[in-house]
């Protein structure tokens, strides 16, 4: 219903409500954390974002993994290839992630792309040493008797080292679902994907209640993320109870 | 037997309903191609938000097809949108267009439908057009906290260099604004240069932090939009800015010249409708709604429009 | 917020050498205020995480605590610790430092933990058959053994507080994050310039603790304990 004086050009002025939860509500002060918004916003807003984060993040350590993995094997076979890659991950590493997906834009544009490339980037160096050192820590003993039992290279890579070698591989994959969890909202500087974009949404309207739920949510997202993998890794190597540091 | 006047007879009509059809074709084909998608663009303030789904949502009731990439960046940004055609229009502030995309910072027009027509003819060899200005106009001003006016006499941009000339000038001498407005002859640069404002540090705030910052007295002042919502409070004083240097800012849609021609008078006249019916109280409505409020532009925009029977 | 502004070329790094020629203040100021505020947060995490994480390895307890705290930490995503802290203490620098602070010290707490609980009991045994009293032990036999690891800790930590501090320029708290934050004014090269900056601090700050640990560590533990990686590569961001 048009309320307000009708001029002969001038607009009619709506009655737009004032803030949700009226005027001395937890949004009209700009409080830290209002339970309301975030129930009224959790189908448009939270929720959505949410299950893209939780997508950025699967794509990206599932191809990072990949990656890595056959870079470890490549690694393991000769031991040369070992320092370029390496490095060339270690190098990804460095560059602050803000600055890397404002370089990616000019290349691959204001995609998921741009941000897949940077998020696999980071997964590369965590995975690839986490599967090399594992591989490693194979006993040579243990070879010798694979050998000695006439197993093949391959056999003995898939029935002994890779099963000794999972809980450096399942820790790798446990820091580098958490690190990607964590870069994956600094994407949303780019292109508004994932949990990180109402938080810039918010910082830039100056609405500390979305930024701050939301924030919120990405700190539950990846406490729950490690400790489902911690369990995960603890069923998959129910040997491997002695603890170690690099987990 | 057919005769052979009968044959003919089917070969010309057979070749004229050929060509009929090639022509019919054709004409179908250029037509549907005729009607390119418009793309719009905002940039990265609610004020930009709310005029975007104004324009947006006049447009689609009017059943157009419309694109719509929010949160673009600063005028430097979405300029480079516009040009690299990512973007073929975008709602922006006149002075803008003239000293932060056209660098002309000479021979300044005195009026603001002078602005304007040198807006548009700056944007025209480019292959754009500049659609009809709004009534309400919103300038990047200065603002101090109202104690602070009062205990120093502040009111213009002259004040705050005699300010700083003087004794008692407090030792947290900064302004906070956002980052692009730094290199800016209509924004730092212009303080610096024109005022003598050379005093003055810069502290980068993010453009929805601002009062923020002001209000824990963590910057002596800030950079504003005149249209903030958070002015009409009564705890902020702007400082006027007698040199100009912040420009004349009606807002006026930058359309390309071939996406308003294709789409025609029926498409220009739409967003003029629009642009007309936002006056100063009219906005300054909209922004109390979604920057203090925080109601969604889209639902503000949208009451708007279907109040002044626009959509 | 970012939309493809400024091409990427092979010279844009040449040009981001030149920004840093040109730009000797800006880059200048950027990188103390940036140092500034990583320092400061390193400095609040050591005092709050190294004598909690020693104290409570020497006498055993809360391990659980100690050993998962530092699983919580590394989870933690960094922009929304500091747009959290944003909303705590509102803008400035002490937010910044104070999500750094949160996102620094379980690391290094749960590596000063491990280190202590870790040393060999039968060291602990003869020290104690010696006739060494509780802080004597302490500080003479399970310290310098145990320096390795809290110094692996504390380089890990470092290294990530150097890198995350760009994201303050988010939330204007100021240091080289500004700079990347801003490529509206200073372009890509700016940009580049700004990170390269970023990436010398974080292995200058790694080679800081590692020389620091070279002159703490007893001459005679020098050789065993060689060359103290980082178990778990430097998180960054």
């Amino acid at each position: 219903m048009p309320h307000g004086t009708l001029l002969a050009s001038g607009p009619v002025i709506p009655n737009f409500g004032g803030p949700p939860g009226g005027k001395h509500g937890c949004i009209a002060r700009n409080g830290l954390f209002c339970w309301d918004w975030v129930t009224a916003h959790w189908g448009d807003i939270l929720q959505p974002h949410l299950l893209q984060h939780l997508k950025l993040t699967a794509i990206a350590v599932g191809i990072g993994f990949a990656i890595a993995f056959a870079a470890a094997l490549v690694a393991h076979r000769m031991s040369w290839f070992e320092t370029p890659f390496g490095a060339f991950s270690a190098f990804l590493y460095t560059i602050p992630s803000l600055a890397l997906f404002q370089l990616l834009v000019p290349i691959t544009g204001l995609t998921v792309l741009t941000i897949e490339i940077g998020l696999v980037g980071y997964t590369l160096l965590i995975l690839f040493r986490n599967i090399l050192e594992g591989l490693r820590g194979v006993p040579p003993a243990v070879l010798e008797a694979a050998d000695g039992m006439g197993l093949t290279r391959l056999q003995t890579l898939i029935r002994v080292e890779l099963p000794l070698a999972l809980p450096a591989i399942t820790a790798g994959i446990r820091i580098a679902v958490v690190t990607t969890i964590s870069l994956a909202t600094v994407a949303a500087y780019i292109t508004p994907l994932g949990l990180g974009a109402p938080i810039f949404y918010g910082l830039q309207t100056s609405f500390t209640t979305e930024f701050v739920a939301t924030g919120a949510l990405a700190i539950l997202l990846a406490v729950c993320a490690d400790a489902v993998l911690i369990i995960a890794q603890r069923l998959l190597t129910p040997w491997a109870r002695a603890r170690r540091l690099a987990t | 037997m057919i005769r052979k006047h009968t044959r003919r007879a089917v070969k010309a009509s057979f070749s004229i309903a050929l060509g009929v059809a090639i022509i019919l074709g054709v004409f179908a084909a250029t037509a549907t191609s005729a009607q390119p998608t418009i793309i719009l663009g905002t940039k990265d303030f609610t004020e930009e938000f709310v005029l975007g789904q104004l324009y947006k949502q006049a447009l689609e009731a009017k059943g157009f097809k419309v694109s719509y990439k929010e949160n673009i960046g600063s005028t430097e940004i979405i300029q480079a949108a516009l040009h690299s055609g990512k973007i073929n229009m975008y709602p922006e502030y006149v002075g803008e267009i003239v000293q932060t995309a056209y660098h002309k910072s000479t021979n300044l027009p005195k009026t603001a439908h002078g602005w304007w027509s040198l807006a548009k003819s700056l944007l025209a060899p480019d292959g754009f057009a500049l659609l009809n200005p709004t009534p309400f106009y919103d300038v990047d001003a200065i603002a101090v906290r109202k104690a602070d006016a009062q205990k120093y006499h502040l009111k213009t941009l002259w004040d705050l260099k005699r300010l700083q000339n003087s004794a008692q000038r407090p030792s947290n001498f900064t302004i906070g604004a956002r980052p692009e407005f730094k290199s800016r002859e209509e924004g730092f640069l212009g303080m610096k240069h024109v005022y003598g404002l050379t005093g003055l540090k810069y502290v980068t705030i993010a453009t929805g932090l601002t009062y923020q910052a002001l209000d824990q007295k963590k910057v002596f002042c800030i950079n504003v939009f005149s249209t903030d919502a958070a002015i009409a409070s009564g705890k902020y004083t702007v400082l006027t800015d007698p040199k100009l240097i912040f420009g004349v800012q009606n807002v006026a849609p930058i359309v390309s010249t071939k996406v308003a021609n294709a789409l025609g008078s029926k498409f220009v006249n739409t967003v003029n409708a629009v642009s007309a019916k936002l006056t100063t109280p009219a906005i300054l409505a909209m922004n109390k709604a979604t920057q203090l409020d925080k109601q969604s532009p889209a639902k503000v925009a949208g009451q708007f429009l279907a109040a002044n029977g626009l959509k | 917020m970012i939309f493809s502004f400024d091409t990427f070329k092979p010279s844009t790094f040449v040009d981001a050498f030149r920004f840093i020629g040109d730009n000797p203040g800006l880059m200048w100021q950027k990188t103390a205020e940036h140092l500034q505020i990583s320092g400061e947060a390193i400095g609040f995490a050591l005092l709050i995480a190294l004598p909690l994480g020693v104290w409570l390895g020497h006498i055993h307890r809360g391990s659980f605590v100690a050993i998962n705290l530092s699983n919580i930490g590394r989870a933690l995503p960094s922009l929304a610790v500091i747009a959290i802290g944003l909303g705590i203490l509102g803008i400035g620098t002490t937010n910044v430092i104070f999500a750094l602070v949160v996102l620094a010290f379980p690391v290094m707490l749960t590596n000063a933990y491990v280190a202590v609980d870790g040393v060999e009991p039968e060291a602990i045994e003869a020290a104690r058959g010696m006739g060494m009293r509780e802080h004597q032990i302490l500080f003479m036999v399970e310290l310098p053994l145990a320096l390795p690891l809290i110094f692996a800790g504390i380089r890990t930590a470092s290294v990530f507080v150097v890198a995350t501090a760009t994201l303050g320029g988010v939330v204007g708290g100021g240091g080289l994050g500004d700079i990347i934050v801003n490529q509206a004014s200073y372009f890509l090269k700016g940009v580049i310039a700004a990170s390269i900056a970023v990436s010398v601090l974080s292995f200058a700050a790694d080679f800081v603790f590692w020389a620091l640990q070279r002159t703490l560590t007893p001459r005679g533990l020098r050789k065993e304990r060689v060359a103290a990686v980082t178990p778990v590569p430097a998180l960054g961001q």
